[in-house]
Formats: C-alpha cells, structure tokens, sequence
C-alpha cells in the first residue's frame, strides 16, 4: 500500500491479515488466489469462521451483534481479507437487509431475520431491476395487492443475482398505482419457496450463472413481512443505497487483480525471446494503471474519511468511485489479456470450477483473465450504470 | 431478412457483380442455417459441433472464394475472402474458413494446386500453425533440421485456432536463419496438443512440435504474405462485426425506452452513437485501402497491414464495449448476441500482434518494402 494511514487502521490491517491467513481454509485460499469460483458454501464457511470472530457484521451496532466498526475499519476489512485471497462478504443479507430491519422493522422481524443473517444459515437476494426498469428503477411494475392478511405478488425481477441460492428476496414492489412512481413502491421480504414464483438462470457474458430473472406468479406474501410503511419503499432504497457506498469502489479486488497481473508479466519480462520494446510498453500500462488505482484508493480513503466525520453521502462523491473503479477494473482486465499474449483469446467458462489444488495450464490461467475482462464488462453496468452515476455528478455540479 | 440483405450490399467490400452475388449468397446460407440462436444452441453443448456449417459452405462454393477458378475455386482474389470474411463476421461463423484459405493459398504459392480441390470440397482441412509471441513478424523459434531428405520440426506453436479440427497444419519454423513452411500431418509423430476453448466459442490448441517430420512447402516471401492475407481476412472480420454492432446498438437505442424517452433522444448516448458511426466508417475504408494493396501487390501493403491493425483494434475494442454498454444489462447476458460481437473481437486482438505491436511495426517499416527498417 503506497498510501499511509492511521496507526490504529494499520494495526487493525494488520490484525485482520493475520486473522485471515490463519484462519482461512485452505481450499477456499487457493481459490481466492487463482481467481476461481466461490461456491455457496465456500462463503458460508468462510463467513461462520468470521461470525465466530465477531468480524462478521462488523458494521452492524453491537445491540444487534456487530462490532460497531465505522466506516474506515469497514473498508480496511473488506480490502485486506480480499487482498489475502478470502471471498468477499455476500452483501444481501449482511450489509442489505440486516441494517434495514434493524432500522425499519419491529421487534418481531429483528427476532425473525436478523439471527439467520448473523450465522449465513438464511440466504438472501435482491429483488429490484426488472425487464423493463433498469436504470429507470421507480417505473418498476412488480404488483403487490392486498388481499386479506396477505400481499398477492406478480411481476418479474430481472439480474436477480443469486436467487438460485436464496431462502429469501428483499424486495420492491408497486403497492399503489395511483400515488406518484416513488410514493406507490414498498419494501417486501418474500420466502423463495413460496408457491408461485420461478427462478429462470441468466447466463452472463462470462457463461457464468450468477444472475436470474425471477417470476411471481399470484405469490402469496404474508403482511407481516412489509418493512417500514406501505409506500416507504423507497426511502429504504436510498437508505440502502448510501448504505452501500463504502464498498463501492471496491479496491480489494482490483489490488489483488493487479498483483497477479504483475506476477503474469514476471513471466514475460524474463523471457529472452520478448523484445525490449514489448516489456517496455507493458511496464508503461502496468505503471499507468497502478497509478490509477492508487489515485482511487487515495480517493476512496477521503471519501470514507469525510462519511465517518458524518459527511453527506448525498453528493457525487460515491459516483465518483463508482466510475472510476469500475474503468480501472476494465483496465487492468485488459492489459492482462495483452500481457497473455496470444493466449490472451483463451477462456473456457468452465475452467473457472476447476478443483482446487491442481497446477493450471497455460490456457487455463489465461482463462481466469478473460474471465476478468468479461466480467469486468458487467460492472460499468449494474448497480446503477456508469451513464446514471454521470448524471448524478452533472446534476450535482451544474443544477442551480 | 431480405431488405437486411440489401442493407447489406451497401456496406460490404463486394465490388464486382459476381462479389455481390456471392455476398448475397453466403447472407441467405447464413440466415437460414445460423440464426443466431441456432448457433448459440450449437456451441453451448458439451461438445460443441464446430464444423456444422461446413458441408454447406462447401456444396455452395465458398469455401472455394479465396480460389481462382484455374484452381477450381469462385475468386481468388483477396477481396472475395473478404467479402465472405465480411459476412462471417457477422454471422459470427467459428468454422476454419479464413485458416483454410490461407493454407490453400499457401500450398498455391508453393505449386501444389493439386492439393486445393479437397479444401475446396471442404474434405481436407488445413490451418496455419505460426503464432509463437507477441510479434508476428519475428522470426520462428520453432527450428526446422534437413533429414534424409525431408526436415523435421520443433518447437511450440501457441493457440492455434480450430487445431483440433485440422488434418494438418502449415507450420512455419526457422531453416537457415529464415521464416519458412511446412505441412506437417495432425497425426505426424511427435506432436503434442494442449486443447482449449477460445473467447469466442471457437477451439484452439497449443502444439508442441518435437523432431516431427515436415515437408517444405515455401520460404520466407511466402509466410509473409501469408500473414498479409490473415491480417487482410481479420480486418474484414472486424469490419463485419462493426456493422451488426453499430446496426443492432442503433436499433436499440432507438426502441429502448427509459425514464419516458428513448434511449436514442438522449443527447450523450446520440454523441456515443455518433463516434461508433465515426469508427465504422474508418475501419470499412482503411480495410478496403488494404484489400487493394494486396490484391495489386502494391509496396506498402505492409505498412498498411499494421496500420489497419491498429485500427481495427483499437476501434474493435472501443465498438464492443460501447454497444455492451449501451445495451445495458442485456448487454452482458449470453442470450443476445451481443456480448458474443465482443468475445469475437477480443479474440481477434489476441492473433497476429497487438495493436501496440504493429505501430512499433508501422514507425518502422520501410514505405516500400516488408521490411523493418
């Protein structure tokens, strides 16, 4: 790490490094260090080790279990665990729907969820995008009608990503049609196995199954599980969504990424048969894109700083972050395909399950970076495309 | 489907009445045999047929373009490979039909005509084993020995494209400190394959070459011009895949609609449109500039070749990310061909040198001659 920071985060960084290289299994380090595919319960696993260190919900305030981190130990966490090959925490119900339960919800949906959450017994997914609402996400459609005691749910979700592995969906539906877009959305739990709703897989640019649309058919979703008000629906959106901007340049990765892209060049620049001018032109990108990333990390670290301090998340600063991690990582994808060369047009979607343990192929590895340069493709894109972070920068700094 | 096909003529490389009719064709074959879901289909299976359309280019005389009729072929020119190279671009065809056409050509250069009518027939399948490296140009690793009157080869050659399809492959090696050719038979003893999958769905191989017996088909002159013709077939690969792109992306811009308008009324994604058009337009023209050179034989078709690398990379690159982005979410799903547009041109990034790699060649490279000054 080029940049400083305080005494206390280092030492907690380095605590959290000791903690992960002791403690993390073997199997699913080797996985994290090639860039191969977590399984489920290759992050339950690694999430039970973490709960019963107390470093689970770190975030979360310690009456509900956390460890009342701010947001400055958050993001060194999450950098150093990815950085020493752990998966990285799953979102949804950790960082999603347990601070929004134990924010919005009563007493009886505390008891309910947050337990499950805390010990990654109770899966979660998130159902927002749909067909026809992507960027445009307060024209969503999914109906819920009351009915009784219960919700009738239909509509389809669309990148619902690892629904296929939920117990449950944290979700927004249209409650009233009547009401402005935002007004008429509410904040629904709903059970998976619930009668009604079909789970279809997406298969992404990197042939991969993280992603689905899901399909509720008259589902039928007791009251009781409407967080907040009918209609608040969305300001447990934009709670949630400042929620999430500490992760959001998301800096552990790409670090990780770039050291084993430099570890891929090593190869390159000890072979005789390359020409100068060819590991010139790599030291060159390789350089141009670390300083790049150091400027994001630089960015992130004052960023998180100021939200700690109690700064306004309102502004372009998470946008910021957004646009810029998200290029980086595009970035580094590509210059790893260049660096590999001929073989930089390798990638089986498969390779990506390959067992731990085993000495990869050339191709193989190359593989693992066009998985990179695919996936990378998705980023730009979901949670907010790069184009809609543009206009909240824009709006930001040229309305009134 | 048939006013798309009409669509078409006016920006394909075809020139001549017969290139225009040849160019329909392959548009009407690809259409009704390789909709894009069909093929998509095809090449998610477990073991995926990558030779289903072959017999039918064969019976339809295209794998016979990049043939003069002396040979038994339809053409024979470079611009007939590229007019089909064109449409196999857009199709997004991973059958060997540029791999086969070089290696025809190849055995052409070399006097052995008599070879070409089973490629032509589609029975024989040959590929180009070269790439070692980064640079193309640079002279082979993989050595050739004379013995008992033949040679014997070895060395590496690094993803060779379709190498698990192929009864033999034109392999180039160093023989007298010079870039020569050989064919050398799939079964030939001392070889070793390392299969894999490419980017695009198509299947590729590494192969190492130890002491495996070879015949000499040409020298040097001859695998340079025979990376010119891949480099040619490529550029009008791109050029293809540039047209469905921009087509398809403009097309959705158009219909898509967010927050009340479409996409297409939004003046920054109209200004991103607009750049795509821009690089369409140069990639189409510089690949016909190249075309010529090659066709007439002009002295700086070499120079030209790397500049129209250059291009077409770096356009490729800039084409397939935008229209991934502008599709939003359906942009990166597997179902539209889009993101397929995108692994297809990453792949051709990876062959025959790097953009980087051919404007180091471009600062260097004497106007009239291939070589490196």
């Amino acid at each position: 790490m080029l940049l400083e920071e305080s005494r206390e985060l280092a030492e907690f960084r380095s605590e959290v490094r000791d903690f992960v290289r002791k403690n993390l299994p073997e199997d699913i380090a080797f996985k994290g260090r090639f860039g191969l595919e977590f399984d489920k319960s290759d992050f339950v696993r690694w999430q039970k080790i973490l709960r019963a260190k107390g470093w689970f919900a770190g975030a979360w305030p310690k009456a509900y279990g956390g460890a009342d981190w701010d947001l400055e130990k958050q993001l060194v966490f999450t950098q150093e665990a990815v950085l020493n090959d752990a998966p990285p925490v799953i979102l949804y119900g950790v960082s999603m729907v347990g601070p929004v339960v134990f924010t919005f919800g009563t007493p009886q949906q505390q008891a309910r969820h947050l337990p499950g959450i805390l010990s990654s017994d109770i899966w979660w997914c998130q159902g927002y995008s749909e067909p026809n609402s992507g960027s445009d996400l307060a024209s969503l459609k999914t109906s819920a009608v009351r009915d009784g005691d219960s919700y009738i749910v239909n509509g389809t979700k669309m990148w619902t990503t690892e629904a296929h592995w939920a117990d449950w969906m944290h979700c927004l539906v249209r409650t009233d049609r009547e009401a402005k877009a935002q007004r008429g959305i509410s904040y629904l739990l709903i059970e998976m196995n619930t009668p009604g709703i079909e789970i279809r897989p997406i298969i992404t640019i990197d042939g991969q199954h993280h992603t689905n649309q899901v399909f509720f058919d008259d589902v039928r979703v007791p009251l009781e599980n409407l967080v907040g008000e009918e209609g608040g629906g969305w300001t447990i959106a934009k709670f949630l969504l400042s929620n999430e901007r500490v992760g959001i340049a998301d800096t552990g990765p790409k670090l990780k990424l770039l050291s084993n892209i430099k570890k891929l060049f090593d190869m390159v620049e000890g072979s005789p048969t390359v020409s100068e001018f060819t590991k010139l032109s790599f030291r060159q990108k390789l350089a141009d894109v670390e300083i790049q990333l150091t400027v994001l990390c630089a960015l992130e670290q004052e960023y998180v700083k100021m939200w700690a301090a109690g700064g306004s998340k309102e502004g372009p600063h998470a946008s910021v972050l957004k646009i810029r991690g998200t290029e980086i990582l595009q970035r580094l994808a590509e210059i790893a395909l260049e660096i590999a060369g001929p073989l930089g047009g390798a990638h089986d979607p498969s390779d990506l399950h390959l067992p731990a343990f085993i000495n990869f192929t050339e191709a193989q590895r190359s593989s693992m970076m066009g998985h990179q340069y695919l996936y990378s493709r998705c980023w730009s894109i979901l949670g907010g495309t790069n184009e809609i972070q543009r206009n909240i920068i824009a709006r930001s700094i040229l309305s009134g | 489907m048939r006013h798309y096909a009409k669509e078409y003529r006016t920006m394909s490389q075809a020139r001549t009445e017969t290139q225009k009719m040849l160019a329909e064709m392959v548009i009407r074959l690809l259409t009704d045999l390789d909709g894009f879901e069909i093929r998509h289909r095809r090449l998610a299976e477990a073991t995926p047929n990558r030779l289903a359309l072959w017999p039918a280019l064969a019976a339809q005389g295209i794998i016979g373009a990049a043939f003069s009729e002396d040979a038994g072929g339809f053409g024979g020119k470079m611009r007939d490979l590229s007019v089909v190279m064109e449409i196999i671009g857009q199709f997004l065809v991973v059958e060997p039909v540029l791999a086969v056409a070089i290696c025809g050509r190849i055995l052409a250069s070399a006097g052995y005509g008599d070879q070409l009518p089973a490629l032509i027939a589609g029975e024989r399948i040959l590929v180009f084993a070269h790439t070692e490296s980064f640079d193309p140009f640079s002279l082979p690793v993989t050595m050739a020995q004379p013995i008992d009157g033949g040679h014997r080869l070895s060395g590496t050659k690094f993803a060779v494209r379709h190498a698990d399809l192929a009864h033999g492959f034109v392999v180039t090696a160093t023989l007298n400190g010079a870039a020569t050719c050989f064919l050398v038979e799939a079964g030939a003893p001392g070889l070793q394959y390392d299969h894999f999958r490419m980017i695009d769905a198509a299947s590729a191989a590494t192969i190492h070459f130890v002491d495996t017996p070879a015949k000499f088909l040409a020298d040097e002159q001859v695998v340079q011009e025979a990376l010119l013709w891949s480099m040619t077939g490529l550029a009008a690969e791109t050029s293809g895949i540039i047209n469905a792109v921009n087509r398809a992306t403009f097309e959705y811009l158009r219909t898509r609609k967010q927050f009340g308008a479409t996409l297409a009324s939004f003046q920054a994604l109209q200004h991103r449109a607009a750049d795509m058009f821009v690089g369409a337009e140069e990639v189409r023209i510089m690949t016909s500039r190249l075309i010529e050179a090659v066709d007439d034989g002009a002295p700086l078709r070499f120079k030209l070749a790397s500049a129209t690398k250059v291009l077409t990379d770096d356009v490729g690159r800039k084409i397939g990310h935008e229209s991934v982005q502008m599709h939003g979410g359906m942009g990166v799903s597997d179902e539209l061909n889009i993101s397929h547009y995108l692994r297809r041109l990453a792949a051709i990034r990876a062959e025959l040198g790097s953009a980087d790699i051919h404007r180091a060649r471009f600062a260097l490279i004497n106007e009239d001659s291939r070589d490196v000054a």
